[in-house]
């Protein structure tokens, strides 16, 4: 059974590419630490290609290695990079509009003149 | 704010696990907690049970295939203070 992918704000506004959503992926984790093939896993995309896609990232100083535990070798998000520091803002407008799209509506009584049903459109 | 609690927090307002909408706790808490030292991994139980307690984190028992599972979503009425603490 395909395991259903789920896309966040960033890939919705920039693209549902592969590469964005390893990029989304980075950008949640911020400066925690993961293994390629958690990421993989968990954004349900092949081990190969996620190897490929942080690989080229790597070299375009988006993505860094950190350390090596149990034999395997963790990366994380370059967050000195100039690119990466626009990056961040735009994902943080992103966040920005979910959390202003349940904003609660303001709620008004009935005894101020406007009936129940008509709030429901405020 | 411990990285692991931000990143899981990231996650649940990015992918809109907001009110209903829920997503497997132990799973999430897992894969961002895997690679965390001792310490780092005590402090961030101890911030996730205060999120937890100040209703920042909905946690909420769900029947699943495998019997019962603990979910989490984020509360949609403290969403707001939540942006301000996370940014």
């Amino acid at each position: 059974m395909k395991k259903k992918i789920e896309y966040g704000a960033f890939c919705e506004l920039y693209g549902k590419t592969i590469r964005n959503r390893v990029l989304e992926y980075l950008l949640e984790m911020g400066s925690l630490d993961f293994a390629i093939g958690d990421m993989a896993e968990e954004i349900g995309i092949s081990r190969p290609k996620a190897y490929q896609v942080i690989k080229e990232l790597e070299k375009e100083g988006y993505a860094i290695k950190t350390r090596i535990i149990a034999g395997t070798q963790l990366y994380t998000l370059n967050q000195k990079k100039k690119e990466v520091k626009l990056l961040l803002k735009n994902f943080k407008e992103c966040l920005k509009i979910i959390v202003e799209e349940h904003e609660e509506k303001p709620f008004v009584s009935v005894s101020s003149g406007i009936g129940v049903a008509a709030t429901r459109h405020l | 704010m411990n990285s692991a609690l931000r990143a899981i927090l990231v996650f649940l307002l990015n992918k809109r696990y907001i009110g209903g909408k829920h997503f497997p706790e132990k799973k999430l808490i897992v894969s961002r907690t895997k690679y965390l030292e001792a310490k780092e991994r005590k402090d961030f139980e101890k911030e996730y049970k205060q999120f937890i307690n100040e209703r920042f984190i909905l946690r909420s028992k769900k029947r699943t295939g495998k019997g019962s599972d603990w979910h989490i979503s984020l509360n949609p009425r403290k969403l707001k203070d939540l942006y301000e603490l996370l940014f």
